[in-house]
């Protein structure tokens, strides 16, 4: 019998304090390639933290993350080629659409004619095409986030890390995101740790399913598991919508 | 927001050796010179330094020539600071819409690429007994000759000093409070006021201006401070007595009499404590998000 | 501000009058000295010379007053404090901005401002007498360096904060070096405060007296200390010809880009 393949990530006993408040303790799991890994919280639960460990910008106290084999621990965060999407979608102020696409793909010195083939199905995807030559000041805000999400596609990163990317956006826009990204997601193959306070959009993005609370991660088996436990607030929005559509008659068809 | 001794040694040793460093080029200079000023007013240092000595702070209680300067400079500052502002906030708010952002608005950034030696210069050629105000006064018949015009430079009063100043500061400070108009959205308090029942005037006296005066303060503050301390104008525009502190500490320490170098450097430490009491003053009264 | 707030009505022509007026007396003063400078025997009482000559400025820019030779070491040290302030505070703006005292490190910027340029010149004077600074440009553009530093730090530090940061980090994500962040991501950005900071380094040296006077021991020729020259020696026209180069280049690189004035303040 074959042994296990190495999990595509591995997240070991991961600690973090900032003063005397301990933000993340003991916090491990695992990924396979080409899935999401949806991560309930709190704001301020340390999400935030996680994520910016692994990509690099903050120091773990102890633990260690290895990708793909690599122990990535000590390695500075240009060369992690994890890439971290912001919730505010962060573009660059003084560069149009088509230079924030392609700003990865410039600093790995492409040709003009490889980025462009890089870029090219992405903005089809993203629906982007008519907005190439525009400054980030004339797009929307889920506009920006397509862009911003473009940006980390095109550098096709073994990792990517969201934290939170749609919290900006109105109602509306955040179904679309969140419908859109699971889409993209599927068709480029990404593997992604997806970090949210929104059970419905942990439920529409993820495949994997963990809750960060008290500095620790607590993860489920799957879908099922994490909707039945009470921590994730699945059953209990289950129960409110079922509670009102009982109470409430169905409009008469016309 | 305390620093405290234990904070800054808990950096890596790299890192505060940075910010020691980039911090020091600033603020090493000042506290040599103060250091060295101090020591020197108090004998342990100079040319014909004896050992600690209180001397010379004591003969400060007797002397006059030295708190007479202070006094004087002082005064300067304070009526120079007071109408300019009041120029100022008076202009600012009466002529704000007519000046408008072209013309207007550039014209005020003219004086502020005056230096002190040409604002001495225009002084002197404007405001002497020959000069251009005089002229115009002959004209009109009012005076017969230079002389009978009234003394504005070199005289006893610092007028000249005060004009000079008061010139230079009145179109900046009118872009300051034109700027702080719309920061701090007077627009929509007086309006607001007007809601709840203020006429014009109550607006002006209960809105308008402690809100641009609080704002302005520390602004003010350190015009008064250059004032203080000035040298081109009062060089070049001030008569032999009284003096202005700058000028009276350099002329000590220039002297061929070496024996009143000490007070030139006392002047330097009495000069220094006032700034930064006042400093100290008006940037309490700042709400903390206005650090300059 | 939405338009219907503060006064619509039409502007009275009373203030329209003031603010001509307003507008003229700004520019009397270059006037002026235009006027002085081109005038040839301007006495008590006439209001306007009587004649116009070019054979003060012909003189001037002949050369033999050493005007030229002022006009380049003032252009040449005001060059080199406001690249050294503006290079060094680009640096410690940043180190400042980031770190958790930043209140304090900004406070602390403030200290040459405690003394006067003409005060804090004469205290260092020792220490300046023993470097072998006194009396050369290398001395005069040390003196001034600590001021045009400090302010510079001033303006600066209001550039860096969090969603700079937060640029910084999503560069470094996507796989930007250090240097390449400041190349591709900062250095951009900050060009506008960049160049406030540059200008105003350079006016605080180009029109600085009281530093050149002390520690240039009067072997330093600025142009601020040739105006004091010629006024003392009665030269008012050349004097005027001295103040109009050292008022009508910064004034007309201001009008040109009024920004350049405006400080984060």
């Amino acid at each position: 019998m074959t042994p296990p393949a190495q999990p595509f990530l591995s997240v070991e006993a991961l600690d973090k304090r900032f003063g005397a408040e301990r933000v993340l303790d003991g916090v491990g799991f695992t990924l396979e390639r080409e899935s999401v890994l949806a991560i309930l919280g709190r704001s301020g639960g340390g999400k935030t933290t996680l994520l910016k460990i692994l990509a690099g910008l903050v120091p773990a106290d102890s633990g260690r993350f290895l990708l793909d084999g690599r122990d990535l621990s000590t390695v500075p965060p240009e060369r992690r080629q994890v890439v971290y999407l912001y919730q505010e979608p962060l573009l660059f102020p003084h560069l149009s659409v088509r230079e924030n696409l392609v700003f990865g793909l410039r600093l790995r010195r492409l040709d003009e004619a490889a980025m462009r083939a890089r870029i090219e199905p992405l903005v089809d995807r993203l629906g982007l095409a008519d907005h190439l030559e525009k400054m980030p000041a004339q797009l929307s805000g889920g506009q920006r986030q397509r862009v911003a999400f473009g940006r980390a596609l095109a550098i096709q990163p073994p990792l990517l890390l969201l934290d939170e990317p749609f919290g900006s956006l109105d109602a509306t826009t955040r179904a679309e995101m969140q419908t859109l990204f699971r889409e993209v997601a599927r068709q480029v193959a990404i593997t992604a740790i997806f970090v949210t306070h929104d059970v419905k959009e942990a439920l529409i993005v993820g495949d994997r399913f963990g809750h960060l609370a008290g500095a620790r991660l607590k993860l489920f088996a799957d879908r099922a598991a994490f909707i039945g436990d009470p921590v994730s607030g699945a059953a209990s929005e289950i129960a409110f919508w079922n509670s009102l559509a009982s109470k409430t008659p169905s409009p008469p068809r016309a | 927001m305390r620093i405290s001794a234990r904070s800054f040694f808990a950096e890596p040793a790299r890192r505060r050796l940075r910010l020691g460093l980039f911090a020091g080029l600033a603020v090493v200079p000042p506290l040599l010179g103060l250091g060295y000023a101090l020591a020197y007013s108090l004998g342990l240092v100079g040319a014909l330094a004896t050992g600690f000595t209180g001397e010379h702070w004591a003969k400060l209680l007797r002397t006059s020539d030295v708190t007479r300067a202070l006094g004087f400079s002082l005064a300067v500052a304070a009526v120079t600071v007071a109408l300019a502002t009041t120029l100022a906030l008076g202009l600012s708010l009466a002529l704000r819409r007519a000046l408008g952002r072209g013309l207007g608005a550039t014209a005020l950034f003219v004086p502020l690429a005056l230096p002190g030696v040409v604002a001495a210069l225009i002084g002197f050629q404007f405001l002497g007994g020959a000069g251009v105000l005089g002229r115009l006064a002959w004209h009109f018949g009012w005076i017969a000759s230079p002389q009978e015009f009234p003394a504005l430079i070199f005289d006893r009063y610092g007028l000249g000093i005060v004009i000079a100043h008061t010139a230079l500061a009145v179109p900046l400070l009118m872009l300051l409070f034109a700027r702080f108009h719309a920061t701090e959205r007077i627009d929509e308090f007086a309006a607001l006021a007007r809601t709840l029942g203020a006429n014009r005037l109550a607006v002006l006296r209960r809105v308008t201006l402690p809100l641009l005066l609080r704002r302005a303060a520390p602004s003010l503050s350190l015009l008064f401070a250059g004032v203080f301390g000035a040298y081109e104008i009062p060089l070049l525009l001030g008569a032999q007595r009284p003096e202005m502190i700058s000028i009276l500490a350099r002329r000590k320490f220039a002297l061929f009499d070496l024996h009143q170098r000490p007070e030139a450097f006392l002047i330097a430490v009495i000069y220094a404590a006032i700034v930064l009491t006042l400093v100290w003053i008006a940037f309490r009264k700042q709400p903390p998000a206005h650090v300059a | 501000m939405s338009p219907e707030l503060g006064n619509t009505a039409p502007v009275s022509w009373p203030r329209r009058a003031g603010a001509a007026a307003l507008i003229v007396l700004c520019w009397l003063p270059v006037a002026y000295l235009a006027l002085l400078s081109l005038a040839r025997d301007w006495a008590f009482p006439a209001l306007l010379p009587t004649a116009l000559t070019l054979a003060t400025w012909q003189r001037a820019l002949a050369g033999n007053d050493g005007l030229i030779t002022s006009f380049a070491t003032s252009v040449g040290i005001a060059l080199l404090v406001a690249t050294l302030a503006t290079t060094a505070a680009g640096v410690a703006s940043r180190i400042f901005a980031y770190h958790r005292h930043r209140g304090w490190w900004v406070l602390a910027m403030h200290a040459p401002f405690a003394l006067s340029p003409v005060i804090l010149g004469t205290c260092l004077l020792y220490f300046f007498i023993r470097l072998g600074l006194v009396g050369s440009a290398a001395g005069v553009i040390a003196a001034q360096f600590i001021f045009g530093y400090a302010y510079a730090v001033i303006v600066l530090v209001g550039f860096w904060n969090p969603h700079v940061a937060a640029l910084e980090d999503l560069a470094r994500t996507l796989g930007a070096g250090k240097r390449e962040v400041l190349r591709r991501v900062v250095f951009p950005l900050a060009r506008p405060l960049l160049a406030v900071a540059f200008f105003q380094t350079f006016l605080l040296s180009w029109f600085d007296y009281g530093l050149a006077a002390v520690i240039g021991a009067g072997k330093v020729p600025v142009l601020t200390l040739r105006v004091t020259e010629y006024m003392g020696s009665g030269n008012v026209h050349l004097a005027a010809v001295c103040a109009l180069l050292l008022v009508v280049p910064p004034l007309a690189f201001l009008l040109l880009n009024r920004r350049l004035a405006i400080t984060a303040a």
